[in-house]
């Protein structure tokens, strides 16, 4: 890194950023005091610079709100995961903007990284995330691995990427659960990267309430076995 | 859904932000009482629709004066301005007072959307577009209706207060939407040079405009 992020903040305010190095300063931020408050402070001074209001076309307000009463909310705050057969309560995330933040960044990061080798599931993932209806969550989950969900309902497709992944045994593999009323249903089966990178894609098996992430023998369970590492937050 | 009766109707609203508007002196809060797009915020977080409706009343003009600006194409910013406020009905939930008002969590919302639609489609446009973004910029803001509005005028002194340099940068990175390395060879300047002037410049403009409506 040889720009000083703490002087970006300004820049940052304004969307000044390349892509790199956006990333780059959201991963620093919500870490750090001093630019917090000043991209909150950058962030007021640059919308009052929005000085020319247009009142948008009449009809789009109906398209909105038609829009919006069909689109989910994200939950403010981490909510009690059941996954049968075990129940595990998973603790809020402190700061929820910056992980989503973080979320966001490790899927738009991971891409980066492949966009030299551009494999066909990372032309798929872009498409996914170009999704207007794409819902990107973090998952939590204990130790430094960072592990992010983004679905599109639109698309039926889910991906799940990740990073610093522990490595598993050979006869054993992740397996990405979708949670709703019903319970769990078996989604993405998945092995980290060498680097223990992950960048999946499976089909969207309903209308998830939640995700979670266990350890399964090879070739999956039909439902859960393993210990929850990775849910839901939020 | 459920929850309607905790906010005004929305003819309500309207007709506030219609009384708001004729208030021209008070123009240094031309979008209402923040206690009340507050308010709206808090019950569209917990999924109140006509809250929301009443949300996108008072800051409709504020999200697509931003994008259009931007993206310029009327078509395209209608697209990008219904996305930001589907995005702002879903992140909602996670709106936190303490980071900042309503108005610039909106403002912020908005303007990436439509600088990353703006960039994206950029990379796939020629290149000489970018002299005639530069070459409207110089140009007086349209829209001489609001032109007696005081947010407006003390928005252009702040940037008339600027060193030339720290202006062109501000305004090129924010109403022109240029990355910082564009405005260095926009301005033909050094990009450490933009870097600094964009910091310098919005400090300042901080500084002039206070805490803001």
């Amino acid at each position: 890194m040889t720009v000083d992020l703490h002087h970006l903040a300004a820049a940052y305010a304004l969307d000044a950023l390349d892509a790199d190095e956006r990333a780059d300063f959201e991963a620093h931020f919500p870490d750090c005091e001093i630019c917090g408050t000043e991209v909150i402070e950058y962030r007021e001074t640059a919308a009052r610079l929005a000085v020319d209001p247009v009142e948008p076309p009449g009809h789009l307000r109906g398209r909105v709100l038609t829009e919006i009463a069909r689109t989910r909310q994200l939950s403010p705050r981490a909510p009690v995961v059941d996954i049968e057969p075990r129940r595990r309560r998973v603790a809020p995330t402190g700061f929820l903007y910056g992980a989503v933040a973080a979320a966001t960044l490790l899927i738009v990061g991971l891409i980066g990284f492949q966009l030299g080798s551009a494999s066909p599931s990372d032309d798929q993932l872009v498409d996914l995330l170009a999704t207007s209806d794409i819902v990107v969550e973090p998952l939590a989950g204990d130790g430094e691995a960072a592990v992010s969900v983004a679905w599109s309902a639109g698309s039926g497709e889910v991906a799940v990427v990740a990073s610093g992944l522990d490595q598993l045994a050979g006869d054993r593999v992740y397996a990405l659960w979708m949670l709703d009323a019903g319970g769990a249903t078996r989604s993405v089966l998945f092995r980290p990267d060498d680097d223990g990178t992950v960048r999946e894609l499976g089909e969207l098996p309903g209308r998830p309430t939640g995700w979670g992430i266990t350890v399964e023998p090879a070739g999956g369970s039909p439902q859960p076995t393993g210990e929850i590492l990775f849910a839901t937050a939020a | 859904m459920s929850g309607v009766s905790s906010v005004r109707p929305i003819s309500a609203s309207r007709r506030r932000r219609r009384e708001q508007r004729d208030r021209v002196a008070d123009a240094a809060a031309p979008l209402g009482p923040t206690a009340e797009v507050d308010t709206l915020m808090l019950a569209a977080g917990r999924g109140d629709e006509a809250a929301f409706a009443g949300l996108y009343d008072q800051l409709a003009p504020l999200v697509h004066g931003i994008v259009l600006r931007a993206v310029r194409d009327p078509a395209r910013s209608e697209e990008v301005t219904q996305e930001v406020f589907v995005e702002v009905w879903r992140l909602a939930p996670r709106y936190e007072a303490g980071r900042g008002s309503v108005r610039s969590w909106v403002a912020t919302i908005a303007h990436r959307r439509a600088v990353d639609r703006v960039r994206s489609e950029q990379s796939a446009r020629d290149r000489d577009q970018r002299e005639t973004d530069r070459r409207d910029l110089t140009a007086p803001p349209p829209d001489e209706a609001v032109e007696n509005d005081l947010d407006r005028q003390r928005v252009r002194r702040a940037l008339g207060s600027l060193t030339e340099l720290q202006r062109q940068a501000v305004e090129l990175a924010y109403y022109g939407g240029h990355a910082y390395r564009e405005v260095a060879v926009l301005l033909d300047v050094a990009e450490g040079t933009v870097k600094t002037r964009i910091r310098d410049g919005l400090i300042r403009l901080r500084d002039e405009l206070g805490e803001g409506p």
